[in-house]
């Protein structure tokens, strides 16, 4: 087809500025397809776009990476008190000790066949057994002489005998603490039975407390960076109005469009959750490992360890989720509607 | 109009109603052979470019069908009219262009979204800017160009994909006489390289100079459809 010869449409006195019939050498010259970028081509425009997009408004990006990385910092502590907390309670238990305290009313005889039982149990390595007086004199000790009122309990023992007892190291499992000490309650000569070492039993709870504080406080993490995801990206998507809006009139389809954004929350999630736990890393590497503890708290005997590998990396991928799902919920409820 | 070619775009009983009550068209019903050049004039508020958008989806019609290229624009999925818009180039009165971006690298978006590789569509850009005349602008932004020049990277953009079809919406609205001339030299070659060409206009002026078939509207209502004089 050419363009000169044919029956004319043009103007007259034309500013012929545009060299006539370049257009349909154009249109002529390539039948060839032109060459597609493929896959990775593809994955460079989006990389490229979503750099392009953060790039455009760097203070509201490193707001919110800055904002990640002081969130996953805080979790990361968290998380590595409680896992260092649970070890060290976890060693606590390892006693295997349990005090049961004998009803008053026992008598004698019943006591030493309570006692002759625990003795021949295999599982027990050592039964010591505190009678009332001997437990009357080590409150006294406790307490320090001169107290008048100690006086009075000399007339009338309250205090009950106790029984600890020592079981052997339990491999298989099968018999927890939590069964023996039910075991050992459930006798009628028993009063009642706690677990050996009373911090540990004091922090028993107490884990179970920080550890429901943890999963709320994981929780609350990730809305907030869900959230923070859903303005940052509105904020970009709304930088990046115009040139979504030329695209989709180019023909570019809604998931072309919105990729670039949703990809740039989840690398900001992604670099927040980086920075969060790698300077926690380097904290605790710089100042924390090899410190014993040995002076401030001889009992514990800690033996601190940094946040397994898997968890660091549960935390990275969950970082970098939320931020893409935040981020995706942003461009559906928002984007979209300039979109066709 | 006779004519032996297929029809590309057809509009039977088209209404568009805007909320609550507002009809910017009113039972529209024609249809655009392929390769045919057509003006769609009329004032401005007669629902030209409502029309228009209808053809390019970005718009729906409230009663009647929009049929382009084969397809009911009426009831199709957004990625079908996506695909269409591949094969549609579309040029504005405001061009809108990416701020950022060079000349060359808006021209080469329309090749970008269909997956051309990058090397392939700067030269296809490149080769149609120099084309329009524009060889020395291909790295300047776009927003140090002449309105005219402008007007011509919108048309570039528009053809460089090689559409079936071109929908201008007063491509030549803020331009001079001499600049109008030089915007419809281009669309008068893209038609007679077989591309359809719809223009929307209200500038009487160069409907009478071009010549062509054109429809009019007025207040929604199509009034008429008058056939290029022998």
């Amino acid at each position: 087809m050419s363009f000169q010869g044919q029956k004319s449409i043009l103007l007259n006195d034309a500013p012929y500025e545009i060299s006539r019939g370049a257009l349909t050498r154009y249109w002529q010259k390539s039948t060839e397809e032109p060459t597609q970028r493929g896959f990775f081509g593809a994955c460079a425009y989006y990389f490229s776009q979503t750099f392009s997009n953060l790039l455009s408004m760097p203070i509201g990006s490193s707001i919110f990476v800055f904002t990640v990385t002081v969130l996953f910092f805080f979790l990361g502590s968290f998380l590595l008190c409680l896992q260092n907390l649970s070890s060290v309670l976890s060693r606590g238990g390892e006693s295997n000790s349990l005090i049961a305290y004998i009803k008053t009313d026992v008598s004698e005889s019943d006591m030493n066949l309570l006692l002759s039982g625990l003795d021949s149990d295999p599982n027990i390595t050592k039964v010591d057994y505190i009678s009332r007086e001997e437990a009357l004199e080590l409150f006294k000790e406790d307490l320090g002489e001169g107290h008048s009122f100690l006086k009075a309990l000399d007339e009338d023992n309250p205090l009950p005998a106790s029984v600890e007892i020592f079981f052997e190291k339990d491999e298989t499992g099968l018999n927890s603490t939590e069964d023996r000490i039910n075991a050992m309650a459930n006798r009628v000569e028993v009063d009642e039975v706690i677990r050996g070492g009373s911090w540990s039993n004091r922090l028993s709870g107490l884990i179970k407390f920080i550890k429901m504080v943890g999963i709320i406080g994981l929780g609350i993490t990730f809305l907030i960076v869900g959230f923070l995801a859903n303005n940052s990206i509105r904020l970009l998507m709304n930088k990046a109005k115009d040139e979504r809006e030329i695209l989709n009139l180019l023909g570019a389809s809604k998931s072309y469009v919105n990729i670039p954004f949703v990809l740039g929350g989840a690398l900001q999630g992604f670099f927040g959750t980086v920075l969060g736990l790698g300077i926690l890393a380097f904290l605790y590497y710089q100042f924390v490992e090899g410190y014993s503890f040995s002076k401030e708290l001889p009992f514990l005997n800690l033996q601190l360890e940094f946040l397994e590998v898997s968890t660091l990396f549960l935390l990275l991928i969950l970082g970098t989720l939320i931020a893409a799902m935040g981020s995706y919920i942003a461009t559906s409820q928002y984007g979209d509607r300039h979109l066709i | 109009m006779t004519n032996t070619r297929s029809d590309i775009i057809k509009l039977i009983g088209v209404s568009k109603i805007f909320p609550p009550d507002d009809a910017a068209l009113k039972d529209i019903e024609f249809s655009i052979a392929q390769g045919e050049f057509i003006f769609l004039a009329g004032r401005s508020g007669s629902g030209k470019s409502t029309l228009l958008k209808l053809l390019y989806g970005s718009e729906t019609a409230t009663d009647g069908s929009v049929i382009v290229g084969g397809r009911d624009l009426s009831n199709v999925a957004t990625p079908v009219i996506a695909r269409l818009r591949r094969s549609v180039g579309l040029v504005f009165r405001d061009t809108k262009f990416i701020p950022g971006a060079s000349v060359v690298e808006n021209v080469a978006l329309a090749l970008e979204v269909v997956g051309v590789a990058t090397e392939d569509r700067l030269d296809a850009a490149g080769e149609i800017l120099k084309a329009f005349g524009l060889e020395d602008k291909l790295y300047l932004n776009p927003a140090s160009l002449s309105s005219e020049e402008k007007q011509r990277v919108g048309l570039a953009r528009a053809l460089v994909g090689k559409p079936k079809i071109i929908l201008a919406d007063d491509p030549s609205g803020s331009l001079d006489k001499g600049s109008r001339k030089a915007i419809f030299d281009i669309l008068a070659e893209a038609h007679s390289c077989g591309v359809t060409v719809v223009v929307a206009t209200s500038d009487v002026e160069i409907v009478e100079e071009v010549n062509q078939r054109t429809i009019v509207l007025e207040s929604g209502k199509m009034i008429g459809d008058f056939a290029q004089p022998a």
